[in-house]
């Protein structure tokens, strides 16, 4: 039994490169053979389907499609295009008609009266009406999951007729109105239909029932979510996208190729150093205000922190315009208090401290503290927060103060908050207001009520404060609580309860040709599809 | 044969309990409150006391425990807290697609270690010998990160050659059968779309397997060299046997041996090794999904996906086992006699 020598074991007798020159070979033959039977890469063969087809690289995919869950940025995502709202954010701040074309509080500031659009329609034809919304707003009432935590004050409904809807709180709530803009209307029929024994949270993981430009049409997990034109929507349509396909790519390179190869119209998470290449290469770098702020908090009880002398020399020691020209590379501003300077009644005249290490100096001098150590947590989940941890390290040794440093996740953060002991002299985070009232971050973040449990991280506590806050959510009159958050402002400067880093920006790049997108500081890290022009 | 395959899913019944007792006690040393995570960032006390009630996370931690069980031994998962789907459906949608690209890996690195290190062993102390090692240590020593960017840019984004991510070109859909794109594509009878889902999975793959190269090619190098120095290659050379019949029909099958216990282990490993590359090309997956998952304390797809992940394991084990009795007569006999266990020692096979 002889068989021919034609195996890489003989060939490579003849040729010590031989083997390797075999395989390399054999991986182009496949791809050249893959090749010829598909076109092109990147789609080319269907170039005009491609056109039509708005292409978004994000790094994260959603847990789920269900729009209680919208409260985090990957959801908020996937139901912008799917669903609409009652109400939105305009430009500055000042909230818009959508399916809610009126509105108006009563006296007490306990019940809302909307009225509603008579041309919307779900995907599958039926007309929305106050039923819905009231399925939608008693359905989050009883999951409290998700956007529930913006809704506490939600009482109950009642649809008047199908434009009209009575909604009754449980105590006055201004900032109420805003929190609408979080809320997914839902088709209550269909999803009734599919509800099950988890009031539909199975179904709607998976499956769309909104009456939003966009409908679902296929998600694949971590890869892609695909959406197609509702044509029935009643804003009618321009230019925009026929389809709209979100892509995951966690990698920063990665979506930087995509997009000089053209395989995605606009990325989300381009890093830092590539935006003036792209910039040069035809791409728009799109920069964005935001209400984002990095803030350090200072635990305030049991720790040296909770001397007020000691906070407020740290925060003279930070170098704020490094952190704005090296770490931000400018994409940024200072951040003026704890309010981002983009929000509605946010005090320009705050106290803010600039870098002094002298004044730091002279304050740390006047209190009589020497060798000082804290501990500082923060989070490893961007460059930005990994360079000023280790910024604000080296600042605090040139005035003598000893920062030990430890990386964490979110959930880990989260723990160490549950209880004063385990909570770190100095904790880094994000505010990521939900929606642009300043409610959303004074009452959210400084009320004493969420100490050891919500995003009061430093265990804030000015009953002052919580005074001010909550009379604030009491006034439908848009001046009168202004008055009252300003007055919250300064107050809370005084205490130096944080170092409010920076306030960055929001960076977004595009290819050029598309109109219409713009950062919208209401639903942060999205893209509304609806805006977006492709033609 | 069948007390042989009785005995090891016995004992891989064992593995796979022991691995779930496991993996739920150290769930529940994880930072992080599944609560708190499904209750949403801005969630008031009573919210997340709510959702604790609802999830059962307020029962004792034996009271969980014996339920978890006991929903295991009726082949349910549980539900996850995040995405509110049974563990079992999300596991079943991303791990047909981590199988392919273990496959596609399995299959590069079968195709390039065996013959790799056949070769260097035949030439051993060479010159190509020694091109061979490089190159396979060349696969293991680059980080698996810098290797798939890199590849990315070469083949995608400068030559154009292959996509760039993905598992379809855009405008291509398969029908969903298997779960596996190329096989899906070829069951449904669109060869466009299998040479598409080729092309999609050969970056990955390549990137996937340079790390597992290496060691394949030293093991099959080594214990080739043994065999090719036995007695029983002298005899079969002085029969007057071709070259390749005596380097693959006897040389081989014996190597093979050691081998097959090192790819089989590698399966297991790949399956866990997809975290990255299923990242960096945008691939649907079992790893990403994993680490996702640890992140927000999401419990049951945490056991679950360490529970199927183990399974494969075991699987692979118990593949191997078959493969080296039917490579090596001889183990059948001892292993009959005085039931020695079914994996070889090292000497015994190459003796």
């Amino acid at each position: 039994m002889h068989r021919p020598p034609a195996t890489p074991v003989a060939r490579g007798r003849r040729s010590t490169l031989g083997l390797t020159s075999v395989v390399l070979v054999g991986a182009l033959a496949l791809a050249a053979c893959g090749q010829s039977t598909s076109g092109a890469p990147g789609g080319s063969g269907g170039s005009d389907v491609r056109k039509q087809t708005l292409i978004i690289a994000e790094n994260e995919p959603p847990a789920t499609f269900d729009p209680v869950q919208a409260d985090n940025s990957t959801v908020d995502e996937v139901s912008i295009p799917a669903y609409d709202t009652l109400v939105k954010y305009a430009k500055g701040g000042v909230i818009a008609p959508a399916v809610a074309t009126e509105w108006t509080f009563s006296k007490d500031g306990k019940t809302l009266d909307l009225t509603l659009r008579d041309d919307v329609t779900f995907h599958d034809g039926t007309r929305l009406t106050a039923t819905d919304v009231k399925y939608t707003l008693d359905r989050i009432g009883r999951l409290q999951m998700g956007v529930a935590s913006l809704m506490t004050a939600y009482d109950s409904a009642e649809a008047v007729d199908d434009t009209h809807l009575k909604i009754s709180l449980k105590q006055p709530y201004a900032p109420f109105l805003g929190a609408l803009s979080r809320v997914y209307l839902l088709n209550s029929k269909l999803v009734q239909a599919n509800a099950g024994s988890d009031d539909g949270r199975q179904w709607l993981a998976a499956n769309g029932a909104g009456s939003g430009p966009y409908k679902l049409t296929g998600y694949t997990p971590n890869q892609e979510a695909k959406f197609t034109r509702h044509d029935g929507y009643w804003g009618g349509f321009t230019k925009q996208a026929k389809d709209v396909v979100i892509r995951y790519l966690p990698q920063a390179a990665t979506q930087k190729t995509a997009l000089s190869n053209g395989d995605v119209d606009i990325a989300m998470d381009i890093d830092p150093n590539d935006w003036a290449g792209l910039e040069s290469g035809g791409h728009v770098v799109d920069k964005a205000d935001t209400n984002v702020q990095l803030y350090v908090f200072f635990k305030m009880k049991d720790s040296p922190a909770a001397d007020k002398a000691l906070r407020e020399a740290i925060t003279y020691a930070y170098d704020y315009d490094q952190h704005q020209s090296a770490i931000l590379k400018g994409a940024g501003k200072k951040a003026a208090g704890v309010l981002a300077s983009t929000m509605a009644c946010a005090d320009p005249t705050v106290a803010q401290a600039g870098y002094d290490l002298d004044k730091a100096k002279s304050i740390l001098d006047a209190a009589g503290l020497k060798n000082v150590t804290l501990t500082m947590s923060y989070l490893k989940a961007t460059a930005e927060m990994e360079q000023a941890a280790t910024l604000l390290q080296s600042d605090l040794a040139k005035i003598g103060v000893k920062v030990e440093l430890s990386a964490v996740t979110y959930p880990q953060y989260v723990e160490m908050l549950k209880s004063n002991e385990t909570t770190p002299d100095l904790g880094m985070i994000y505010g990521f207001p939900p929606y642009p009232d300043p409610d959303s971050v004074l009452h959210l973040q400084f009320n004493s009520k969420f100490i050891n449990n919500g995003q009061n991280s430093g265990g804030y506590h000015n009953p002052k404060v919580d005074k001010l806050v909550e009379d604030a959510q009491k006034l439908t009159d848009e001046e009168a609580r202004c008055a009252l958050y300003k007055e919250a402002q300064q107050t809370i400067a005084a205490d130096h309860p944080s170092i409010n880093m920076s306030n960055p920006q929001y960076v977004t790049v595009h290819r050029k040709g598309l109109t219409g997108y713009a950062y919208d500081p209401a639903h942060h890290q999205t893209v509304d599809v609806y805006q977006v022009q492709v033609g | 044969m069948a007390r042989f395959l009785l005995r090891r899913l016995v004992t891989s019944v064992i593995v796979l309990a022991g691995l779930a007792v496991v993996t739920f006690l150290m769930t529940q040393v994880l930072p992080g409150d599944p609560a708190r995570t499904a209750a949403g960032r801005n969630a008031t006390a009573e919210q997340v006391a709510q959702v604790r009630i609802q999830l059962g996370l307020d029962r004792p931690l034996w009271q969980q425990f014996t339920g978890y069980l006991d929903r295991l031994l009726h082949g349910d998962l549980g539900v996850s807290v995040f995405t509110q789907r049974p563990v079992l459906d999300d596991i079943a949608a991303m791990l047909p697609s981590s199988v392919e690209l273990v496959l596609a890996a399995m299959a590069i690195n079968i195709v390039v270690a065996v013959p790799l290190g056949v070769y260097a062993a035949y030439r051993r102390g060479r010159p190509a010998d020694i091109a061979a090692r490089l190159i396979a240590l060349l696969g293991a020593a680059v980080p698996v990160f810098w290797l798939g960017l890199m590849l990315q840019l070469v083949f995608a984004a400068e030559l154009r050659l292959l996509p760039l991510t993905g598992q379809l070109a855009f405008g291509q859909d398969v029908p969903r059968i298997t779960g596996m794109t190329s096989l899906d594509a070829l069951l449904g009878g669109n060869l466009p779309a299998f040479g598409d889902a080729l092309r999609h999975l050969i970056l990955p793959a390549l990137t996937l397997a340079a790390s597992f190269v290496a060691v394949v090619a030293r093991t099959v190098r080594s214990s080739m060299i043994t065999a090719l120095d036995s007695d029983y290659i002298t005899l079969a050379r002085a029969t007057g046997a071709s070259e390749f019949r005596v380097v693959v029909r006897h040389g081989l099958r014996n190597a093979m041996v050691p081998a097959s216990t090192i790819l089989g282990m590698q399966l297991g490993w790949m399956l866990g090794s997809t975290v990255l590359v299923e990242s960096i090309f945008g691939r649907t997956g079992i790893g990403a999904h994993a680490v996702a998952a640890v992140l927000q304390s999401d419990l049951y797809t945490v056991i679950g996906t360490v529970l199927v992940i183990g399974v494969v394991f075991v699987v692979a084990n118990i593949a191997v086992d078959l493969i080296q009795l039917w490579l090596n007569p001889r183990l059948r006999r001892t292993k009959r006699r005085t039931g020695e266990p079914a994996v070889p020692a090292l000497a015994e096979v190459n003796a």
